[in-house]
């Protein structure tokens, strides 16, 4: 009688046992699931708003090509009739000469793109000493006259592949940016004016499929 | 030599797994609940965010509402383009509930 009693209990535990592991696992698939589904929306139309579609970004099959913006930079007013140009910048990063463009805006609105070639301090005194330090840029070829703000773009592309949102940086590698949850049949959808998002995840424990809207296709 | 376990140490040692294995269980159950919770609120945002984004695309929408799995979103707009949105949950909970002035095309 004890030992029929003892082995119940060891069989109760067990089965207990599993399936708490069942529910965690499949916890973690929900969780993995709402990140991804965060991540994926957040970044995506953040990055849609800075541009126009067209001429910042473009949409085909399961990539969204772009110049990603990553920051403003006041124009300090020094002679500009070098390659160089005298900013503060504040954005979401550091420039970096290797991917980065530049699009210079005139007092007018008249717009100038460049490539950046290089990135150092400046000694020159720039505004408020409240704004960040200022720093020197040389670019690829001479700064149009009067340019008051500089665009710092970054060309990328962004991808629903191999389950999970993947973000390429200039000419390097897909590197995901959230787990990898989503099926096969996720899809940037066109409809009309409208650029969306079709998401349906691959373990269907994780929940049940979401659209999303992400930018005006104008 | 071993004299091995009473009884009363036996059942005292049950009833300590089985107060961690509650323990265990109910800390799953309250996370489950939470993640359920934060699944609707982003179903919410979801349709809310593209509501808005609606409205300041679409000239002269109005009114409306959206379901979504596990609630409903609705608004209203009036004259001066301010934009009242409510979002709840299918038993009615208030998930959030917000107040925007929308720039019209």
């Amino acid at each position: 009688m004890a030992l029929l009693l003892g082995l119940f209990i060891v069989h109760l535990g067990f089965t207990t046992l599993a399936r708490l592991r069942r529910a965690q696992t499949r916890l973690e698939v929900r969780t993995d699931a709402l990140v991804a589904t965060r991540i994926t929306r957040h970044v995506v139309r953040r990055e849609l708003r800075h541009g126009r579609h067209g001429d910042d970004w473009f949409v085909n099959d399961d990539s969204i090509f772009l110049r990603a913006f990553r920051g403003t930079a006041l124009v300090c007013p020094y002679d500009t009739l070098t390659l160089e140009l005298t900013v503060v910048f504040g954005g979401d990063r550091r420039p970096d000469p290797s991917k980065d463009s530049v699009l210079l805006i005139g007092p007018l609105g008249s717009l100038e793109a460049r490539a950046l070639t290089g990135v150092g301090s400046s000694s020159n005194p720039c505004g408020p000493t409240a704004l960040p330090p200022p720093e020197t840029w040389r670019l690829d070829a001479a700064v149009p006259p009067g340019s008051v703000v500089a665009r710092l773009y970054e060309r990328g592309s962004y991808h629903l592949s191999a389950s999970a949102l993947r973000y390429r940086r200039g000419a390097s590698g897909r590197q995901p940016l959230t787990p990898e949850v989503w099926s096969a049949s996720s899809a940037w959808v066109r409809t009309g004016r409208v650029l969306g998002l079709e998401a349906r995840y691959r373990d269907s424990e994780a929940g049940a499929p979401w659209s999303a809207f992400l930018a005006w296709l104008e | 030599m071993s004299r091995g376990f009473t009884l009363l140490e036996v059942v005292v040692a049950l009833v300590l797994l089985e107060v961690a294995v509650l323990a265990a269980v109910g800390t799953l159950a309250v996370a489950s609940r939470t993640l359920a919770e934060a699944e609707h609120l982003e179903r919410a945002v979801v349709e809310a965010e593209g509501a808005l984004d609606s409205l300041a695309g679409v000239p002269g929408a109005t009114s409306g509402s959206r379901t979504f799995t596990g609630g409903e979103v609705d608004w209203s707009i009036d004259t001066t383009g301010t934009v009242s949105l409510r979002a709840q949950s299918v038993v009615g909970a208030i998930l959030f509930e917000l107040q925007s002035a929308v720039r019209r095309p």
